[in-house]
């Protein structure tokens, strides 16, 4: 009896010991459902912790991929930044794929939209992209 | 969860990694028992058993650890199966806590198949069979500690981490005795069964305690509240592990207090069998349930 009491002791008094989180997208530049007046000059992401970003995909209306500098890296960082090419007026959608830091992969895609004129590059309802934790 | 021929392969690759440890831990924990409560040179034969089980668990732990990084890359890339030999998408895998896993992994097992091919099952007394023994245990521990390495408990402090260990230490001791108990009875005397089958029944409640408070420490860990245990997928898959894991209970009780006393009777001693192979059956929807949810479904957040 005493040794359940022991281990029942020792199971409470761990309790405040054990806390978790999970790595999610804090940040993306554009933000999700933005909608632009000019073409954005950067691509971003942000996580809350360390994740290994092995793809991101950018892709028009007509899901053609927009070239960009993205190159994966076994490197884990939370952030991450890439210059854009001149994009057309339309509606895009960025995928992306990371590996968190546990070793879950995890995917996300948040869109953003393109206007025709040529004013300023003000944002319309910003919103933090959407990111899935797969298992 | 997104289900797809990957989710497959790494459930596949889970079930192989948790059968050997399950394998690995059973026949330690039968040897051990074998050890002090055989006497004679009649159970030559079984300990041969379980020599040659061990080694073909551990082959098949070694080449689900060998795949691992590749069937990783491939999950990740989703660019078809080329997809697990994209170098970039290797690396990422390697570099991380994966591939952490996968190394001590595949340097547990290629030592414990050597270990056990040193087994000398003729010279169980000799010190270098107690080493043998001693270093395999060692060897089990890690294997059983690399499960912690990645997933819920990655970036959980050693105390949970120890807490899982202690876990799978505990399932796998107890499913992987399983098929060294049913091949006991056929390889051993019924008297021998019966010391084998007694003494480990006063180790399954050791077992059964270990498995019930870290169960219960890792279900308050990662469920935050109780009604997730019925709301959330992840709950749900836990209860039905719960359901599976007492049904193993009820029969291991039913071996212990009435089919194991009265195995000298040849009616009980065939239904101990029977029953010892249905709960090897439930045994393995334990592992199946234990690695869809630890591989495809999270955790509620």
């Amino acid at each position: 009896m005493k040794f359940f009491k022991y281990v029942a002791f020792m199971f409470v008094l761990t309790m405040p010991f054990m806390a978790s989180a999970h790595v999610s997208v804090t940040h993306t530049l554009p933000q999700d459902k933005a909608m632009l007046m000019s073409s954005p000059e950067q691509l971003s992401l942000a996580f809350s912790g360390k994740v290994r970003l092995a793809k991101i995909v950018v892709q028009d209306a007509h899901k053609q991929p927009i070239d960009f500098d993205f190159k994966p890296t076994a490197a884990p960082s939370s952030d991450f930044s890439w210059p854009l090419p001149h994009l057309k007026q339309g509606n895009y959608t960025v995928k992306w794929i990371a590996l968190g830091g546990d070793g879950h992969k995890m995917t996300g895609e948040f869109t953003f939209m393109i206007h025709a004129t040529k004013h300023s590059n003000k944002t319309k309802m910003p919103e933090n992209g959407h990111g899935n934790h797969n298992h | 969860m997104q289900f797809s021929e990957w989710s497959l392969l790494l459930l596949l690759m889970k079930l192989a990694n948790y059968t050997a440890i399950a394998a690995l831990a059973g026949t330690l924990l039968i040897r051990f028992i074998s050890h002090f409560h055989l006497n004679g040179n009649q159970h030559t034969a079984f300990l041969y058993f379980l020599k040659h089980w061990q080694i073909k668990c551990l082959m098949v732990g070694l080449i689900a650890a060998v795949l691992q990084t590749p069937i990783e890359a491939g999950a990740i890339a989703e660019s078809g199966f080329m997809g697990m030999l994209d170098r970039p998408m290797l690396e990422i895998v390697w570099y991380s806590v994966i591939g952490e896993q996968a190394r001590l992994r595949i340097v547990s097992f290629l030592v414990a198949l050597m270990v056990a091919s040193l087994w000398n099952v003729k010279a169980e007394n000799n010190n270098a069979e107690k080493f043998n023994f001693a270093l395999m245990l060692i060897i089990a521990a890690l294997i059983a500690y690399s499960f912690s390495i990645t997933g819920h408990s990655a970036n959980e402090n050693a105390l949970v981490k120890s807490i899982l260990t202690f876990h799978l230490a505990a399932l796998a001791c107890w499913i992987g005795a399983l098929w060294p108990l049913l091949k006991s009875c056929t390889l051993l005397i019924k008297t021998d069964v019966e010391k084998i089958m007694h003494h480990f029944g006063q180790m399954a409640i050791i077992i059964v305690v270990v498995l019930l408070v870290s169960g219960l420490a890792l279900l308050q860990q990662y469920l935050h509240s109780f009604s997730a245990l019925f709301t959330s997928t992840y709950g749900q898959l836990i209860l039905l592990k719960l359901l599976l894991v007492s049904a193993m209970l009820l029969l291991g009780a039913w071996h212990k207090l009435f089919l194991v006393p009265n195995i000298n009777r040849q009616r009980y001693f065939e239904t101990l069998k029977g029953s010892i192979a249905v709960e090897m059956v439930i045994a393995l929807f334990v592992l199946i349930t234990t690695s869809v949810f630890t591989t495809l479904v999270g955790p509620p957040i």
